[in-house]
């Protein structure tokens, strides 16, 4: 009904095309057969993707830093924000509001303060940056979704689902990991999944956290920029838009078989 | 009521809330195999009462027995009671049969066994080869019974029912109402059922406990709490009445004569053992149905029938509802059958009412 209306439906189509522009262009140059950062008119060529996986630096900036990094730094941010998010919502705390907000500071301070203050940190306690100050990085940043994604959705469970359990048997413990924890599994991937995607991303962290042996994609894409600037680091985009498109898809497919749509 | 026929029992039970919510002393006793309704308003303490049953409130004072044995010392989960809400609180990543089979499954039953336990159950609710199903691809019908095969399939010595039918339309509520009576009958299931339904607690109960602002105002079968309310509140929560200020005139032969603000006289039975006086401030209260109109004949000098006219007359296809004025009282309501002596009596604007005297309950005031 609105989206039938000639202005609003000119208005869709400008905000999908400023969406996705950007986007296509990169891709577009990935394919480019010249060096030059433009469109490919003709001739498709798939040679930058090969240069990519045969450059050590962007191969080891993918499949030794950036996935390793957002698979540890998204676990733990899970495993960490789900249990924050069933205290911030069910434990019976006085100062509820205040913890909650210092669980969302990282939304809302710029995250290349954050890394400035991690990295002052690291230094001051005598720590190198290496993997290990990257993955806590990245699991303080991924934190936020993860309780907002299941916070929510906890706050949405009828309570009344627990005492139906109890009184069929279960101790409240039984309830809630029987009834609760099975509701909230789809919520639990997608927080995993968003902090994943915050984490694969993130430039601002990881430029002061990320050790000289710990550079990551986007870091190793920022930097080509201004040394030789290639369509490599077009194809090296692509790569990682397929991951991460790849992923939401996945988790899409997964939930609306939770679902049940 | 013989000890051994009690099933449940709550002794003084009160809970008092932070703040000015305060439910009790409750005390009730429902009999093995009892259709038991607590009704009333929201906010009446029947949610609180059953609550505390249950186990999810704990009482501030007072105690609940089940078969004799203290009930209010057990956490909800060992209470062993069968729970049905209003809006079913069906697990939704679970089949119908997990859900009804999920208090077998944790007392560790062997997979066999559930099994027929819950085609059993699950044919005993009308929805034998449902099992497979998700909660979410039934009706609110459908997801209703399921809730209530998850509850019987344990054989709880006490089905508690919350409001279970109010969140289904008006057909299929009528259904289920019959259903669920019926099912409760042929197991002889000892049931509390909470409602604010009025319709749906007399059609159901063996009796009704009717509560207002937490405390009990009458226990009785339906008839008793329809044709003998305790309480100005019971008479005017179930069906309407009319409620009318009187003084005793006099008493003869278990016969009072009472008399209206305007000087009418009224004539109502006490029932045996109730003690008024002459002179007493009373209510006299009449349920629509008992008041009769006929034609005015000014013939007719009888001092217990009221004049009046007719104010509005509403057809609802079998009853008709009249609006009566009768000079110094607030209008009366009437209501009959839609025959035809009905219409012909309603056709002059001058009536007269006639109210027999076994259908007026006098209250103090």
């Amino acid at each position: 009904m609105y989206g039938r209306h000639p202005v609003l439906r000119l208005l869709i189509v400008c905000v999908l095309a400023f969406l996705l522009a950007p986007i296509l262009v990169v891709i577009g140059v990935s394919f480019n057969p010249t060096s030059a950062f433009r469109i490919p008119i003709g001739a498709v060529s798939m040679r930058w993707y090969a240069r990519f996986f045969a450059t050590p630096t962007f191969r080891d900036a993918l499949f030794l830093v950036s996935l390793p990094v957002a698979l540890a730094a998204s676990a733990l941010a899970t495993v960490i924000g789900s249990l924050a998010a069933i205290g911030l919502v069910r434990a019976r705390i006085a100062a509820r509001g205040a913890f909650e907000s210092v669980f969302m500071l990282p939304l809302l301070i710029p995250s290349i303060l954050l890394g400035a203050a991690m990295y002052l940190v690291s230094v001051s306690l005598g720590f190198r940056t290496n993997f290990l100050t990257l993955v806590l990085g990245h699991m303080l940043l991924g934190i936020p979704y993860v309780i907002r994604v299941v916070g929510s959705a906890l706050v949405a469970i009828d309570p009344r689902l627990e005492e139906a359990a109890r009184s069929l048997g279960c101790t409240p413990v039984q309830a809630f990991l029987r009834v609760v924890v099975p509701n909230l599994r789809s919520s639990i991937l997608s927080g995993a999944t968003f902090a994943f995607i915050v984490s694969f991303s993130d430039i601002n962290l990881a430029l002061f956290v990320a050790g000289p042996e710990t550079t990551t994609l986007p870091i190793q894409i920022y930097s080509q920029i201004f040394w030789e600037g290639d369509p490599t680091i077009a194809a090296a985009s692509t790569v990682q838009i397929i991951i991460v498109g790849t992923l939401i898809l996945l988790m899409q497919k997964i939930f609306k078989i939770r679902v049940g749509l | 009521m013989l000890a051994q026929d009690i099933a449940l029992e709550l002794k003084s039970v009160t809970k008092i809330y932070k703040g000015s919510v305060t439910v009790g002393p409750i005390d009730l006793a429902v009999r093995q195999g009892e259709f038991f309704s607590l009704l009333g308003p929201s906010g009446c303490g029947k949610s609180t009462t059953l609550r505390c049953i249950a186990g999810f409130e704990t009482p501030t004072s007072g105690s609940i027995l089940l078969g004799g044995e203290r009930l209010d010392a057990k956490p909800a989960h060992r209470r062993d009671l069968g729970l049905v809400f209003q809006n079913h609180a069906l697990f939704p990543h679970l089949t119908v049969a997990g859900n009804v089979g999920f208090g077998l499954a944790l007392r560790k039953v062997g997979a066999g066994e559930i099994t027929r336990r819950v085609a059993r159950t699950l044919e005993l609710v009308g929805l034998a080869g449902c099992g497979a199903r998700m909660p979410s691809q039934l009706s609110g019908g459908q997801q209703q019974r399921v809730a209530l095969a998850r509850s019987l399939i344990l054989e709880p010595p006490l089905l508690l029912l919350d409001e279970p039918l109010s969140s289904l339309d008006l057909k299929l509520r009528q259904q289920m109402r019959d259903e669920l009576r019926g099912l409760q009958r042929t197991l002889g299931q000892t049931t509390v059922f909470v409602t604010h339904d009025q319709t749906e607690a007399l059609a159901m109960s063996d009796r009704i406990a009717v509560l207002s602002n937490g405390r009990i105002e009458q226990v009785g079968t339906p008839r008793e709490i329809y044709g003998a309310p305790a309480t100005r509140f019971v008479a005017n929560f179930i069906g309407e009445s009319n409620t009318l200020a009187a003084t005793v005139e006099g008493i003869r032969d278990e016969v009072a004569t009472l008399r209206l603000p305007a000087g009418q006289l009224l004539r109502a039975r006490l029932p045996a053992g109730t003690t008024r006086r002459v002179g007493e401030a009373v209510w006299a209260i009449v349920r629509p149905e008992n008041l009769t109109i006929q034609p005015a004949e000014n013939s007719q000098d009888d001092p217990t029938r009221l004049a009046g006219t007719l104010d509005t007359v509403s057809y609802l296809g079998e009853d008709i509802h009249v609006r009566l004025r009768v000079p110094g009282l607030d209008p009366l309501l009437a209501s009959m059958k839609a025959t035809r002596r009905a219409e012909v009596a309603l056709a002059v604007p001058k009536i007269e009412i006639g109210i027999d005297a076994c259908a007026v309950v006098v209250l103090a005031r």
